[in-house]
């Protein structure tokens, strides 16, 4: 049952804290993969397995720019993210309403 | 009862002291002494929202919050406010109203107008709401006053921002999300 109500993709613990991070930006803004690593307290491995999960699902988008050393990557939830994260608050909220 | 009377009269002399101190602030304006203390509190508090601003968007990247020409316009407006305070502290305009009842009222309804401005042509409603409060707090603190016009903008514009703050808490809860 809660699979069908609420997004596997973004219920995993680790994804739930990504995407809800990301979506306190503002519109047009990013997120230093480095920052979202020392919020979220993850290895870089395991975040970015995370995050390749969301991008192909189309919920954020990520941006490398450099090259080497001097290399940065950031990452920004998509208006398709932004919605699915909308979606399961509400569902979730739905969910617990009768507690 | 002798005892009584002197203790009466000693209040009475502190009351009347009191009240002449007072009378002589709102008169006169801040001493001396006040404005290096309201200075640094300005530079403390500046330097704390500086440092966490900083702390708190550290890794994130994006468009600029304000245009060039939004920027110039606040800047402008700060900088026509205090030149017009300069020019009256020289044409010999009392030191109340120069310095007690003109840097509580003026900059604050100037650049909440010039903010309110900026936002409604984006058409952002809360901040706009934000910035003709802070017009609001400026305009009721002229009529308290030289000394009541600091605590009409201390507790104003202390209500402006918490309730600002609160609103944008609110709307996050509310929507699930920024």
């Amino acid at each position: 049952m809660t699979d069908d109500v609420l997004d596997p993709l973004i219920h995993v613990p680790a994804r739930l804290r990504i995407v809800a991070t990301l979506a306190a930006l503002e519109d047009g803004d990013t997120l230093a993969f480095t920052r979202l690593q020392d919020m979220i307290g993850l290895t870089p491995g395991n975040l970015i397995i995370h995050l390749r999960k969301l991008e192909e699902a189309d919920y954020l988008s990520s941006e490398k720019t450099g090259n080497g050393a001097a290399s940065s990557t950031t990452v920004a939830l998509t208006s398709c993210g932004r919605a699915a994260l909308d979606a399961y608050t509400h569902a979730l909220r739905d969910l617990l309403g009768g507690l | 009862m002798a005892l009584g009377d002197q203790g009466g009269h000693g209040f009475g002399h502190v009351r009347r002291g009191l009240a002449i101190g007072a009378r002589t602030a709102s008169l006169q304006g801040p001493t001396a002494a006040v404005i290096p203390v309201v200075f640094a509190f300005v530079v403390v508090n500046l330097g704390a929202t500086l440092v966490v601003a900083k702390r708190a968007t550290s890794g994130v990247s994006g468009r600029p919050r304000l245009r060039r020409a939004e920027v110039i316009v606040m800047a402008m407006a700060w900088v026509a406010v205090f030149v017009v305070m300069g020019v009256l502290a020289g044409a010999g305009v009392s030191r109340a109203i120069v310095y007690g009842l003109y840097p509580t009222t003026v900059p604050f309804i100037v650049a909440g107008l010039a903010w309110a401005g900026i936002m409604a042509a984006r058409a952002n409603r809360r901040s706009c709401g934000t910035g003709l409060a802070v017009a609001v707090v400026g305009a009721l603190g002229a009529f308290a006053g030289p000394a009541g016009a600091w605590a009409v903008a201390g507790l104003g514009l202390f209500v402006v921002f918490v309730g600002n703050a609160a609103a944008i808490a609110w709307r996050q809860r509310t929507t699930g999300a920024r």
